[in-house]
């Protein structure tokens, strides 16, 4: 009856179908207020005065939120995970056009929006910098005069140099292996080339939206459509001085996150709201409004490799400025995981690698699906091809060459284990056909193939901890801090616990993310939670089962090592017939019929890396992945089309094909809307496009007509059944295995995302661009 | 300015007042307590917000409330009666096509749409009409799949069903 | 949102009598497009008045030789009407690819041509095919505009206050003319056009141009109003319909082209891609003539 393996229906399906799902949006509290946040239009400038008066007398406003507040109350009013930088409002200075400024709370959201138009600003400019490399000058403005660590921040954070580098550097990664001027002397030929990934956005369909009660005895509750109610727990207790068992944080069901809503994003605006009003406060995030709180970030990528005649790689030097915005939120680990990830799947002796987070006054960019790794990926593979075409080698085979294998150390000098690389390239090249070329349909358009290919970390050091109670009918409530956004984890943490315990899936019930009632877990984000939440909670359905075991063994007086569980019952092994039901089992040891048995799992991952080396142990496994797929480009308008897309992805166990799949075809459609569309444009610090009609997405058909996904399984050791994460893995190499192809095709080499017909087509003109 | 307004909402006809400047989406919304439909762009390019109003799709973020006066409105809410789901919800769930969920009550409803139209229609069809329903998490294969396997259930029904009449016309 | 009044006539006089009271008041036709603009706070009307209920303002049919869409007639329905179909396919065509299905439900002929952007699939198609918009005042005086005339430029128009687009009335096509409406985007395919090119081809009895007409969407002409490429048929007619032929129009066209730079192309590419499908609108527009496509 195991459950594991099989693509049983989502367990939150029926209520997502019927539209009765709870967001957080739908969420009410008796004496609710709305409110509306007040943004910056300058994007760099010392806030002279806030005057909230007028806001305040305007017919059902109950509160507007300033810094007067913020300096006035015992708190501490700025919050970040990495970098306690960003106020609650601004309190000396606004730093991008979208800046919060101040908040208003009233019965309707339109009477909270009418105040806004009440509140007087005045601003006093301040030099500006948006471009990142200008950021990184050493003579660029300072967007933020001091720099405060976290108290209570991440572990591997610490593996990270602050404010070195220049008045905007947050934060510099470094990695130092082997001889870098002795590799490049070895080489027979040396690539250095830039790539540039702009700021995209996550357009998660539901916006950011949290709703905050603060009681009289102090206690602060919000319901948050957040990643990690940990984290925002973590934070709101250093923000407003509290106990962290007096703050709850929920998550509801989340409309998508991609990453876009882990760490503190309104929750302390809406909790210092609520303070103020004295009634429980709801803030749901326009569109636009979204487009103003977090991003992809924006990275330029400088890559110099050298390489042998035979395609061996010897030496790699890799600079990245990650623009970080005007608050660097997870900007530091994300710029930490594409520092150690520019060397790529590949065995490169010889590396130095410095990746920087640099402020600039544009909105804040924080994790996005991939982490760090689409950005660096752009460059690596786009570079690898290049190296192939100049030494005459077919783009398969120089990767092949050069790919880690098992048992290899990584660029950190850890061992690399579970990683199929040649496995997944081999397959979805053999996928694509990528011997045989197919015939354009017409005569002005070209066909080719492309391929790439990536490995990436997982947050560590990690903690995950479940609990786990079976009632006395014998169904399991599963308590864990992971959160359902979509990804299936309910449904797969249900396998998980199904399959220790015997039972069919319907008898669980997975209980959210609430930091009264479940234990902490660290981050629904870095596809974690199989292989982390997915062994605590494989602990906690094994405690649970012991137990069961232990208490029918005294029933049937038989050792417990001659029982098993099977189909909702404890047997003896050999003799099923003597079985009893869980409930029986339960009825029977409290001798009333009723009673729960309790069980508890912890899964910690451990790890770090040396600030000046990078040398240690940074992820607890790797994902790994490969894209092959075929373009046809239109040479009289430079437009082109994905005619078959194959992607590859270690599962390491595939615990549910279809959700597995689904994950992967929601990474490359996200893959190919950052190829071909997604672009947040700016005109100095104002966003041009912070809306769907201008930021445009893959519609349903953007979806290439052949595409397919390939699930390897090279199972993790330590992996729950062997299983891994597949969130992210085949997100990265989408953009560059399309940039090959078109390459290919035509012989123009994009380096700028995304990939628009004019610049094929500007290219082809052999026109000089005239912006 | 107020407007006293009747809508027959999933059958059912509800009584409101509504201000001029109130969409369809906040009425059924704040009013109703209807929260299937949701707003996603508030510009009628994302279909979260779609609602069948006299039968035709419409983006309910951009349509003023008083102005559905008389009119009648499908919402998700209404299209699983005596719960039994329609074979779309079904086949959606069936087969792993939602995610986070958002979005997938205004495909179900576009889907509805453009299969009642023609009950026939092709692959290329159904994506053509589907493009204005935006989906962030499932990369949308699994949505085709599962329209087609409704679509093939829808026909196999009204096929049954016609036999039924005829049986019972005998 | 910002407040507003909002008025439902069920009669013109009764529309017209609203706009007439109400200082800066709109016409509200399906509100695509008016109703975004004040939830992006870019207008700020005080009233409202809704054609939704007006009589009579939604047909599509055909009345003294000119086929008439009413002014509240949704661009599905023109898109969908069998006599659209057969009359003119590529203004058929070219109303399906307006935005999203929820779009072109909700949408009017009217209200798409007072909104007057320039990324319009309806306009380049009604500027080929010579028609004409009739506009309402108060007391029922009607006034006839060119829809070249009405369209003054960059979301402007020819109309006056008080005024309601009540029809649009388009000529007959000769019964051997071959039309194409050729869309390039450079999004998804609900974006607005990249640029958008309606052509109609029409020969005389020897197999020679007797009118060709090239209109261009997604950009401006030289005289800043919406481009019906002119002086055509001093290049075009009696001539045979060769490639050169086609080339010497999209060069035509190319020329008379002076697109915006905007977020969806560069107005230098914007006017490469006229070029290019200029070309592809007139090659399908003939090969459609040949097949006789259009009754």
């Amino acid at each position: 009856m195991t459950a594991v393996g099989e693509s049983v229906r989502r367990i939150d399906g029926l209520a997502k179908v019927t539209g009765t799902i709870e967001y957080t949006i739908n969420l009410e509290l008796p004496g609710m207020l709305h409110a509306k946040v007040l943004r910056s239009t300058h994007p760099h400038a010392r806030v002279v005065s806030v005057d909230a008066s007028k806001a305040e007398r305007l017919r059902g406003v109950r509160a507007v939120l300033t810094r007067d507040d913020l300096k006035r109350w015992d708190i501490d009013p700025y919050y970040g995970p990495v970098v306690r930088d960003q106020p609650i409002v601004a309190i000396d200075r606004v730093r991008y056009i979208g800046d919060t400024v101040a908040a208003v709370a009233a019965v309707d959201a339109e009477i909270a929006e009418e105040a806004l138009e009440l509140i007087e600003v005045e601003y006093e400019d301040l030099p500006a910098v948006f471009d990142v490399k200008q950021a990184f000058n050493p003579e660029a403005p300072r967007i933020h005069e001091q720099m405060r660590p976290a108290e209570v921040s991440f572990a591997d954070t610490h593996a990270l140099n602050f404010a070195e580098g220049g008045p905007n550097v947050v934060t510099h990664f470094m990695l130092r292996r082997g001889n870098l001027e002795q590799g490049f002397r070895d080489a027979d030929e040396i690539f250095e080339d830039e790539f540039v990934v702009p700021a995209i956005q996550h357009l998660a369909m539901e916006p950011h939206a949290a709703l905050a009660a603060v009681h009289g005895d102090g206690r602060i509750e919000v319901w948050s459509s957040t990643q990690n109610p940990s984290v925002v727990r973590e934070q709101l207790a250093e923000v407003f001085h509290a106990d962290l068992s007096k703050i709850r944080v929920v998550a509801p069901f989340v409309g998508g996150g991609y990453g876009g809503k882990t760490y503190p994003k309104l929750e302390p605006l809406v909790v210092a709201l609520a303070m103020k009003a004295n009634h429980p406060v709801r803030l749901i995030l326009t569109r636009e409004e979204v487009f103003y709180t977090i991003t992809r970030h924006a990275v330029v990528t400088r890559i110099k490799t050298g390489v042998k005649r035979d395609g061996r790689l010897v030496a790699r030097k890799c600079e990245m400025l990650f623009d970080t915005g005007a608050y660097a939120d997870i900007g530091p680990r994300t710029s930490k995981n594409g520092g150690y990830a520019s060397g790529g799947p590949y065995r490169i002796p010889n590396v130095e690698f410095d990746s920087y987070c640099v402020y600039t006054n544009k909105p804040p960019a924080g994790a996005f699906r991939g982490f760090g790794v689409p950005q660096v990926c752009w460059a690596y593979e786009q570079q690898m091809d290049m190296i192939a075409e100049r030494l005459k080698m077919d783009p398969v085979e120089i990767r092949l060459k050069n790919m880690y294998e098992e048992g290899d150390p990584f660029f950190t000098g850890e061992i690399l284990h579970a990683i199929p690389l040649k496995t997944l390239t081999r397959k979805v090249t053999e996928a694509v056909d990528w011997k045989t070329p197919s015939r354009p349909s017409s005569p002005t358009k070209r066909r080719a193939k492309g391929v790439a290919a990536m490995i990436k970390s997982t947050m560590t050091p990690s903690l995950s901890a479940a609990s786990m109670k079976m009632e006395e009918d014998g169904s399991v409530s599963v308590l864990t801090g992971t959160v359902e956004i979509g990804q299936g984890s309910d449904t797969m943490l249900a396998q998980v616990t199904a399959d220790i315990l015997a039972l069919p899936v319907s008898r669980i019930r997975v209980v959210h993310s609430d930091t009264n009632v479940t234990p902490y877990d660290q981050s629904t984000s870095s596809s974690r939670s199989t292989f982390s939440m997915g062994n605590a909670v494989r602990s906690a359905a094994v405690e649970v089962r012991e137990q069961l075991m232990q208490m029918a063994a005294a029933q049937l007086e038989i050792s417990p090592n001659d029982l098993e569980c099977r189909e909702g019952k404890v047997v003896p092994k050999g003799s099923p017939e003597r079985g009893l039901g869980y409930a029986e089992v339960i009825r029977r040891h409290f001798g009333m019929g009723v009673g729960s048995v309790m069980g508890r799992g912890t899964f910690k991952t451990t790890g770090h890396l040396d600030p000046r080396t990078g040398q240690g142990k940074a992820s607890a496994f790797w994902f790994t992945s490969a894209v092959a797929c075929e373009v046809e480009v239109d040479t009289e308008t430079g437009d082109f089309e994905i005619l078959s897309l194959v992607a590859g992805v270690n599962a390491g166990k595939t615990l549910n094909p279809r959700l597995s799949e689904g994950q992967v075809e929601g990474s490359v459609l996200f893959g190919i809307g950052a190829t071909a569309y997604e672009e947040m444009v700016y005109d100095g610090g104002q966003l041009l496009n912070p809306n769907l009609l201008d930021y445009r997405v893959p519609t349903i058909a953007d979806l290439p007509r052949d595409l397919r996904t390939i699930l390897v399984e090279d199972p993790h050791r330590e992996g729950p059944m062997g299983a891994i994460g597949i969130g992210e893995p085949a997100v990265a190499p989408v953009a560059p295995a399309i940039a090959n192809a078109i390459a290919r095709a035509v012989g123009v080499r994009v380096k700028v995302l995304p990939i628009t017909a004019e610049k094929i087509f500007r290219a082809l003109k052999g026109q000089a661009d005239q912006a | 300015m107020k407007h006293d307004i009747t809508i027959r909402i999933n059958g059912r006809d509800e009584e409101l007042q509504v201000g001029s400047n109130e969409t369809l989406l906040d009425a059924l919304r704040n009013r109703l307590k209807l929260f299937g439909a949701r707003e996603g762009c508030g510009v009628s390019v994302c279909g979260a917000c779609t609602m069948l109003l006299d039968g035709r799709p419409v983006s309910s973020c951009v349509t003023l409330a008083a102005l559905a006066d008389g009119k009648e409105v499908l919402t998700i809410e209404g299209l699983s009666a005596n719960g039994i789901l329609h074979p779309l919800q079904d086949e959606l769930w069936a087969r792993a096509a939602t995610q986070c969920g958002y979005c997938t009550p205004g495909i179900i409803l576009a889907a509805k749409f453009v299969l009642d139209e023609n009950p026939r229609a092709s692959r290329d069809e159904i994506v053509e009409q589907l493009a204005g329903n935006i989906c962030r998490c499932t990369g949308y294969l699994k949505i085709v799949e599962a329209i087609l396997a409704a679509r093939d259930r829808l026909l196999e029904q009204t096929e049954k069903g016609a036999g039924a009449c005829q049986s019972t016309s005998r | 949102m910002y407040k507003f009044d909002l008025y439902v006539p069920t009669t013109l006089e009764e529309a017209h009598a609203r706009l007439a009271e109400h200082d800066g008041a709109r016409v509200l036709a399906g509100g695509t497009a008016l109703i975004l603009l004040i939830k992006e706070k870019l207008v700020r009307p005080a009233a409202l008045v809704s054609l939704a209920r007006v009589r009579g303002l939604a047909e599509v049919g055909e009345r003294n030789g000119h086929i008439v869409l009413g002014g509240t007639a949704s661009i599905r329905d023109v898109s969908r009407s069998s006599l659209i179909a057969a009359r003119f396919p590529f203004l058929a065509e070219a109303l399906g690819m307006v935005g999203n299905l929820r779009v072109r439900s909700m949408a009017t002929i009217g209200g798409s041509l007072c909104e007057a952007d320039y990324q319009s699939d309806l306009s380049p198609v009604l500027l080929a095919l010579g028609a004409t918009v009739v506009l309402a005042k108060v007391g029922g005086v009607r006034r006839r505009l060119p829809v070249a005339d009405f369209l003054t430029g960059l979301y402007e128009t020819a109309l006056e206050p008080g005024e309601i687009v009540v029809e649009v009335e388009i000529p007959r096509l000769p019964a051997a003319a071959g039309t194409a409406y050729c869309k390039f985007v450079t999004g998804p395919i609900t974006d607005r056009p990249c640029v958008g090119i309606a052509a109609v081809v029409t020969k005389d009895a020897k197999d020679r141009c007797a009118d060709v007409r090239v209109a261009v969407g997604g950009g401006l002409g030289m005289t800043s109003r919406p481009l019906l490429v002119e002086n055509l048929d001093r290049v075009t007619v009696g001539q045979s319909l060769t490639e050169r032929l086609i080339d010497a129009v999209a060069e035509e066209a190319y020329r008379q082209a002076d697109p915006m730079s905007d977020l969806r192309a560069s107005s230098w590419y914007r006017k490469e891609m006229v070029r290019v499908f200029t070309k592809r609108a007139l090659t399908e527009a003939e090969q459609r003539r040949e097949r006789g496509e259009r009754a």
